[in-house]
């Protein structure tokens, strides 16, 4: 059965559909190590899916099981799962989150249009983060919404902006306590009692290692460049011809 | 009073959260608690009464009666107003 190497864990899966096989092809991995996770997608599962007013097809609906197969996997093994659209900058990576429909796509495409092709987009909706020696790493996965920006990358964490719109831009640091909530939207909360105590004390070391700011943007260049000063620590870089 | 399975309370940078369990797939948010609505979550995992949760406030905190009274029917109007008390 083929093997994928996600946010570091093991899976083993059998796509049946042709979109599965396709969105995990980056995370292939050829070895004879003994997998953490068999994913086996259940007809039920894609029945439950195809059955939404949404009208999504079959392959989705297994492409959409086998997500949720590998993000409980992982948030029960002390992962977390952040809804949020993160871009890599000179090795760093930085997350943006915001409810659907909020802009997260568009201000990750400003930063690319301000910064260029020193901003890499890891994943647009569903990166999982790992905390190893008291670092948070962001790792990219298959599944990243519907502009397909992923990457197989990874790169420590080093600031979460969560986005509101705002007709002026502004951008601040929430202390610990503030940046609770905005947070804890944006989780994925396993269903088990264990599971969600990890998840919970994860989230704690998590707001207190890594800054969060709060962005009130407009769809301006204006606004990357803001975030990143603040996210950065950096000056902003004068703009290039050409990019 | 008391209330309703599948919450858990813990504490996330240093002030006490509740989460609801059992519902994956979703993003459903969390109830954030002040250190008096702490102490009186404590209370209400078991059965309990409002005069009950009353003198317990106004031992621990050596506060009238009319105060905590006052405090605990606001935190109770809130745990009704998010659906977690069963009575």
């Amino acid at each position: 059965m083929p093997r994928y190497r996600i946010a570091d864990f093991l899976f083993e899966m059998a796509p049946r559909y042709s979109l599965l096989t396709s969105v995990c092809e980056k995370y292939r991995v050829e070895t004879d190590a003994s997998p953490d996770c068999t994913v086996r997608v259940t007809d039920e599962e894609i029945a439950a899916v195809t059955a939404l007013p949404e009208g999504f097809a079959e392959d989705y609906g297994e492409s959409l099981s086998a997500c949720r197969a590998v993000c409980k996997y992982a948030t029960e093994h002390g992962a977390l799962m952040l809804h949020a659209a993160v871009i890599e900058v000179d090795g760093k990576a930085y997350a943006f989150c915001a409810p659907s429909g909020t802009g997260k796509s568009t201000h990750i495409s400003l930063w690319r249009r301000r910064f260029g092709k020193r901003v890499q987009i890891i994943n647009g909706d569903k990166p999982l983060l790992r905390e190893k020696e008291g670092v948070f790493t962001v790792y990219g996965t298959p599944w990243c919404g519907k502009e397909g920006w992923n990457r197989n990358a990874s790169a420590p964490l080093a600031g979460i902006c969560i986005i509101t719109r705002a007709a002026e831009n502004t951008i601040r640091r929430l202390s610990p306590d503030a940046a609770i909530e905005p947070i804890f939207r944006q989780l994925l909360k396993p269903a088990d009692a264990a599971s969600l105590a990890t998840t919970l004390s994860l989230a704690d070391r998590l707001l207190s290692t890594v800054p969060v700011y709060l962005l009130g943007c407009n769809v301006s260049e204006e606004a990357a460049e803001i975030a990143y000063a603040m996210m950065t620590g950096e000056p902003v870089p004068p703009k290039k011809e050409g990019e | 009073m008391k209330i309703k399975d599948g919450y858990m309370q813990s504490t996330v940078a240093g002030r006490a959260v509740v989460v609801p369990l059992g519902h994956s797939n979703t993003f459903r948010n969390m109830i954030k608690l002040n250190e008096t609505g702490k102490f009186l979550w404590t209370f209400l995992t078991e059965e309990t009464t409002r005069d009950a949760l009353v003198d317990a406030l106004a031992a621990e905190y050596e506060i009238d009666r009319t105060i905590a009274e006052r405090d605990v029917d606001a935190f109770l109007a809130t745990l009704r107003e998010f659906g977690v008390l069963a009575e």
